[in-house]
């Protein structure tokens, strides 16, 4: 009898399955998702017990003019950030994903690289090439005899490097969404009449905006996060603030005081982003499986689409792989000597893709629950692995050397625990592109696996994880590329004397040897751009089944 | 009797605040065909949904096969269920081909390719095994995800609206079909749609529900020609409702004076349902209806006519007795038509109009006409 | 297609475990008792810059090194967060204030070490020494002033002909350390007027002062306030038609102040006798004729030879300031944040 009860409510545990309203997921997605969010609050709990110690002083620090003068430069930063990426990445999506444009791969590809750059390379690559003695006016100097450049420093230059760097998150998860996309429905709307632009703007748009208000998010938020491009540029941000507080004053107390409304503005952002989403249905609803997309016919925009993508390539990877090549060869006229390290160019891309993996394992539970289950609990927790993403890596990566070398010394400064760094840090890179993958499946089909004898493991295994394929591949290749470039955690929490290239090109930069940061700058792109490769070119082929 | 393979008690289910099932009770025996029609949003597919599993009940148990499958304290996966489930837009699994997606549900041992053919063969699908889902037509998507449910055997087989995405042409074809399969499978069927005459035409048995209740069940024939209430009158077939009043064992109305067959309280207000094939008309000076609408469907002309009291009531006449809306018309019934009267919205009997037997001043005898049904 | 999915996914899971379960045993925790001799440092000085003469002292000394490169600040901050449990056992400090800020944490220094270095260079409570010095400058472009344009002290950089033309990285801790040289010689009302008086002048702001001498190369700004090295640093790569030289001022004063990056010894150390050799080997002629011919800093001992391009130390006219005064770092974060330098 004992038994029997014990399993009856083992049983009742069991009860999962997706589905509306139901009152407990399964155990085998609630719990991994428990344990993510109490990783992911790890930072907070650190920044709450470094404010909690603070007096009234701290306050006293927060509001001033200065700092929210600050905190409206940083909204500025942001929005513009956002609207930039937007505006580059849609019709570089549909381009790329929907359309006859010539060489489309290589264009797929080239448009995603920028992703890889350092955030601080991409600072010293736009003052190189439009600094006031940068290679641009040297450029027009020559030519047409002009003196001064538009100023570069500060708002322009701030979002030149970091929209340079950080639209691919748009571009990616848009690419992603579009091809998950029913072409059913296009040629619905194109039969009712609506030509190709209204087709777009009025049955594309909404069908895409899940994937563009998550994608924006992750790009506004790396906006708020961002050091290396907002010191280069002196344009004066709350991250900026708060690093400003770890190398003048060494003041934890008041670093954490801003990092804590740095989190507020997050929130405030996450909410925006919550709103936007809307909460309609995305999978099909219509019966018969997607039609095969018809790639459109640009006709005469075929040109203006070329010069389009040529003017962002141009922009955002081929100068700065010229810039960084002419340091290269400027140094060597001058008769530098460079060794090509390829251990750190291993350790990079081992971490990676070890960080990519785990962070895209972590994530699966978070976007099913997000999907699948919603509710008050599961989009706080969705919306709690945002706060990691959000937050200067300096901090993070602090809050993880206290509670590491505090409370899980056995694990302190090895992979296990850099990984898990990196996990916290990009975890919503994954999730939001498991997400916007799971919102395209019906979920009658897990149903039908469960009704045809599958546990939810199993049906996770054989229905949800093979669908959600194209989700995953740019989840995991977003972690992986943002692990390539990250700083502040390598150089804190990685085992002793594990080089990464990210690590050489800043030791380097931050001594002034730019010609020597070139080599693994290079390296760090030319390795990027493999899985980069491999995810556009696969992409493109698994569509077709 | 024979084994339940499905029986509900009680079940009540809601979602946030609406409400939709309420003390929902139901029993079905092995083997039986019974087919759920309502409106769309009455909960019968919240029913399939805690039966198969998808769900769980508020209060209220489930038994399949009888073994409790959803209950206080109990919940089975639908996995361990044993109950097969056709959606209405299929779900076939799009990274899968045919054969696999047959397969899907079949224990993996020796015997599952041949069951793979053998439910194929019964479907009507051998060959296509290696074709995708989005190479296949409509009906033959449909019989896949027919085929895919019925391959692990299932105790019971549940359909949601299985016919609901095809053509006119092809539904009724592809009902015919499944109908024999699942007899030749004999494995228990709940089927659920909102089309009356598929519901007429597949079910052993007809349920009828309404925002989240169970009207009635009983044959086809029972749910037609004795509807529990005026909504199942309504929903099945074309009816219309006058108000008529006891007096004496009799209902006084418009269109006659019904006998009563039991004791109802003299002043009790009935309501009086009449189909269209019940009523006979014919041009008359002095008669008490006045065509005011006429709907052409072919072999039959359904008119609408006003009663004094200004209830109006159709009429199916032959195509060639044509009458222009203005006239006015006498009105009789035809006979072997039973008349259903509801007290409080529920059933309280039915008078068979018996040949040559005048129910009122307006009723003589007229020929039988065909049932529309 | 799909098993290969399947198991590519399987694969994730599984590496994952693995890598649960393995890596730590793979990677030794640094706090678990290490061999005695094997050193651990916490690094903010590059990589570039100080690896071979600490590979040097592994090889000379037999003693296993372990170096954690970063910024000075972060490594600073890391070693308070990690408390009493940090794997440090020698900090490695870019600038004075680094090792203030973890002053709590260090070890007192046996006399045999500080009596290497003047007192000038270490620290007032005997818990960290200079290894190597440089000397604050001004920066300027040599096509556009030579070294008479420019003035004797650097209080006169606040005079209005200098407006956009200058930079500076107020964020940089060595330029915060010649603020603290102002207010000791000064005292605070003339240093925060000469702050003022630099604000007004608009000086473009740098992060750091490889930014700044390389704008002053470029000629997007005039003159400059940096460390002396950086200058050779980046001649070294782009070769000595460079157009930047260094100004040592005339007139000496806070303007020419000579810092130190420097060591400490945490106390939580387990290797304290090979951490207190690798300070004694930092200090001997050898190294420190390292630090003077490869980083172009100036040694802390006596005896050995500056780089060719330098002003010898003895030359440049560095004012004498009290240590302990030079402690006060908070308030002159304090001044700056009054004056709206830093936030």
């Amino acid at each position: 009898m004992g038994i029997d009860i014990a399993t009856r409510l083992k049983e009742i545990k069991m009860v999962g399955g997706p589905g509306r309203n139901f009152p407990w997921p399964p155990t085998i997605i609630w719990l991994p998702a428990v344990a993510v969010l109490l990783l992911v609050l790890l930072p907070l709990a650190y920044l709450a017990l470094r404010t909690m110690g603070a007096g009234s002083d701290l306050w006293g620090l927060l509001f001033r003019p200065r700092i929210f003068q600050i905190l409206v430069r940083t909204v500025l930063l942001v929005v513009a950030v956002s609207g930039v990426s937007l505006a580059v990445s849609l019709p570089l999506a549909w381009l790329t994903t929907r359309t006859d444009l010539p060489l489309r791969r290589v264009w797929a590809v080239l448009t995603a690289l920028p992703l890889v750059m350092p955030s601080y390379v991409a600072g010293f690559v736009v003052i190189a090439a439009f600094g006031p003695r940068g290679m641009l006016q040297q450029l027009l100097a020559g030519t047409f005899g002009l003196e001064r450049l538009p100023e570069i420093y500060g708002f322009p230059g701030a979002l030149l490097a970091i929209a340079m760097i950080s639209y691919p998150y748009t571009l990616l998860t848009l690419q992603a969404s579009i091809r998950g996309l029913d072409y059913s429905l296009e040629e619905a709307s194109l039969s009712l009449g609506n030509n190709g632009w209204k087709t777009f703007r009025r049955v594309v748009l909404p069908q895409l905006r899940p994937a563009i208000a998550t994608s924006t998010l992750l790009v506004a938020l790396y906006a708020l996060k961002d050091f290396g491009a907002v010191s280069l540029m002196r344009y004066e941000t709350f991250t900026w603030a708060i690093y400003i507080q770890y190398q003048t004053s060494f003041d934890r107390v008041l670093a954490a005081g801003l990092s804590t409304v740095l989190v507020i503005v997050a929130i405030i952002i996450l909410f925006i982003e919550a709103y936007t989403r809307g909460t309609a249905k995305y999978h099909r609803v219509t019966v018969g499986i997607a039609r095969q997309p018809v790639y459109r016919r640009l006709g005469a925009w075929r040109w203006p689409s070329l010069v389009f993508c040529s003017l962002v390539v141009l922009l955002t990877t081929v100068l700065p792989i010229s810039v960084l090549l002419y340091w290269l060869i400027r140094a060597m006229v001058v008769g530098e000597r460079f060794d090509i390290a390829w251990s750190p160019a291993l350790n990079s891309g081992y971490v990676s893709l070890l960080a990519a993996l785990v962070t895209v394992v972590a994530a699966l539970p978070v976007a099913i629950l997000a999907v699948r289950f919603p509710g008050r609990m599961s989009s706080f927790l969705e919306r709690t692995t945002y706060i990691g993403f959000a937050l200067p890596g300096i901090v993070i990566a602090l809050a993880l050397v206290f509670f590491g070398a505090n409370y899980a010394i056995v694990f302190y400064q090895t992979l296990v625990f850099l990984v898990l760094a990196y996990m916290i840090l990009f975890l919503p890179e994954a999730v939001g592109a498991l997400r916007s993958s799971l919102l395209q499946i019906n979920p009658r089909l897990e149903e039908a696996a469960r009704t045809m004898g599958r546990t939810p493991w199993q049906t996770l295994r054989s229905i949800t994880i093979p669908l959600m394929r194209s989700g995953i591949l740019v989840g995991a290749a977003l972690v992986f590329l943002t692990t390539m470039k990250e700083l502040p955690a390598t150089l804190l929490l990685s085992p002793i004397g594990f080089r990464t290239l990210a690590a050489s090109i800043w030791s380097y930069t931050s001594e002034g040897f730019f010609a020597r940061a070139a080599v693994p700058a290079l390296l760090l792109m030319l390795l990027s751009s493999v899985p980069m490769a491999f995810m556009v070119i696969r992409e493109r082929r698994g569509k077709i089944e | 009797m024979n084994r339940l393979a499905v029986r509900c008690t009680e079940i009540n289910k809601k979602f946030g605040d609406s409400s939709a099932l309420q003390d929902m009770s139901l029993e079905l025996e092995e083997g039986k065909f019974l087919a759920l029609l309502g409106p769309s949003g009455c909960g019968k597919t919240t029913l399939l949904r805690l039966i198969a599993g998808l769900e769980r009940p508020d209060s209220g148990t489930i038994e399949v096969g009888e073994r409790i499958v959803a209950g206080k304290e109990v919940f089975v996966p639908p996995e361990k269920r044993r109950v097969g489930l056709v959606f209405q837009d299929y779900a076939l699994f799009p990274h899968m081909d045919v054969g696999a997606n047959v397969a899907f549900g079949v224990r993996r041992d020796s015997n599952r390719p041949r069951r793979v053919e053998e439910v194929l063969s019964l479907v009507g699908l051998r060959g296509l095994e290696h074709r995708m889902p989005h190479q296949l037509s409509g009906g033959q998507q449909q019989r896949v995800a027919l085929a895919r449910a019925l391959a692990p055997r299932p105790t019971v087989l549940l359909l949601d609206e299985p016919f609901s995405n095809l053509d006119a042409d092809l539904r009724v074809r592809v009902r015919v079909e499944v109908r024999d399969v699942l007899a030749c499978a004999g494995v228990t069927v709940v089927f659920v749609t909102h089309d009356q005459e598929e519901a007429l035409f597949m079910g052993d048995l007809v349920g009828v529900m309404n925002a989240g209740r169970l009207e009635q069940i009983d044959s086809p024939e029972g749910i037609f020609h004795r509807p529990a209430t005026p909504f199942v009158a309504q929903f099945i077939g074309t009816a219309d409702f006058l108000t008529g009043q006891v007096e004496d064992r009799t209902i006084i109305s418009e269109v006659g004076h019904i006998p009563l067959q039991q004791e109802l309280p003299a002043g009790q207000i009935v309501k009086i349902m009449v189909r269209p094939d019940f009523i006979d008309i014919e041009p008359a000076e002095t008669g008490r209806g006045i065509v005011t609408g006429r709907i052409f469907q072919g072999i039959h002309y359904l008119y609408s006519i006003r009663l004094p009291s200004g209830a109006v009531i159709r009429s199916l006449q032959h195509h060639n007795r044509e009458y222009p809306p203005g006239l006015r018309v006498a009105l009789r019934m035809n006979p072997g038509h039973r008349i259903t009267y509801f007290v409080d919205e529920r059933s309280a009997g039915g008078y068979v109009i018996g040949s040559g037997q005048a129910v009122s001043e307006v009723c003589d005898e007229g020929e039988s006409r065909g049932d529309e049904h | 297609m799909r098993k290969l999915f399947s198991g590519l996914v399987t694969m994730v899971i599984i590496s994952s475990f693995i890598l649960g379960a393995c890596a730590p045993a793979a990677q030794p925790a640094p706090a678990a008792p290490a061999p005695a001799q094997t050193l651990t440092i916490y690094s903010g000085r590059a990589e570039s810059l100080v690896k071979p003469i600490i590979e040097q002292f592994g090889n000379v000394a037999g003693v296993k090194v372990q170096v954690r490169y970063g910024g000075t600040a972060e490594m600073a901050a890391a070693i308070l967060e990690e408390g009493k449990n940090s794997p440090a056992d020698v900090f490695f400090a870019q600038d004075p204030g680094g090792l203030g800020a973890v002053d709590s944490l260090l070890m007192p220094l046996p006399d045999t070490i500080l009596s290497l270095v003047p007192a000038r260079f270490r620290s007032p409570k005997g818990t960290w020494v200079g290894i190597s010095g440089r000397a604050r400058v001004v920066v300027y472009n040599s096509q556009k002033l030579a070294e008479n344009d420019l003035p004797d002290d650097i209080w006169d950089f606040t005079d209005p002909k200098w407006k956009n033309r200058m930079g500076w990285a107020p964020t940089n801790a060595s330029f915060q350390a010649m603020v603290t040289a102002m207010r000791v010689l000064w005292g605070e009302e003339k240093t925060e007027q000469w702050l003022k008086g630099m604000q007004s002048n608009n000086p473009k702001v740098y992060p750091n002062n490889t930014a700044q001498v390389n704008a002053a190369g470029a000629g997007e700004i005039d003159v400059g306030f940096p460390n002396h090295y950086y200058l050779y640093g980046i001649m070294q790569e782009k070769g000595e038609s460079f157009p930047a030289r260094n100004y040592y001022m005339r007139g000496g004063g806070p303007g020419s102040v000579v810092l130190v990056a420097g060591t400490g010894i945490l106390e939580t150390s387990k290797n304290k006798e090979a951490a207190q050799r690798f300070m004694e080997f930092m200090l001997s002629p050898v190294a420190q004729q390292y630090f003077a011919s490869q980083t172009f800093e100036y040694p802390v001992i006596a005896g050995v030879k500056t780089h060719r391009l330098l002003k010898p130390l003895a030359e440049v006219k560095s004012p004498d300031v009290d240590m302990p005064q030079m402690a006060d770092v908070k308030g002159t974060v304090n001044l700056l944040r009054k004056v709206g330098i830093i936030p």
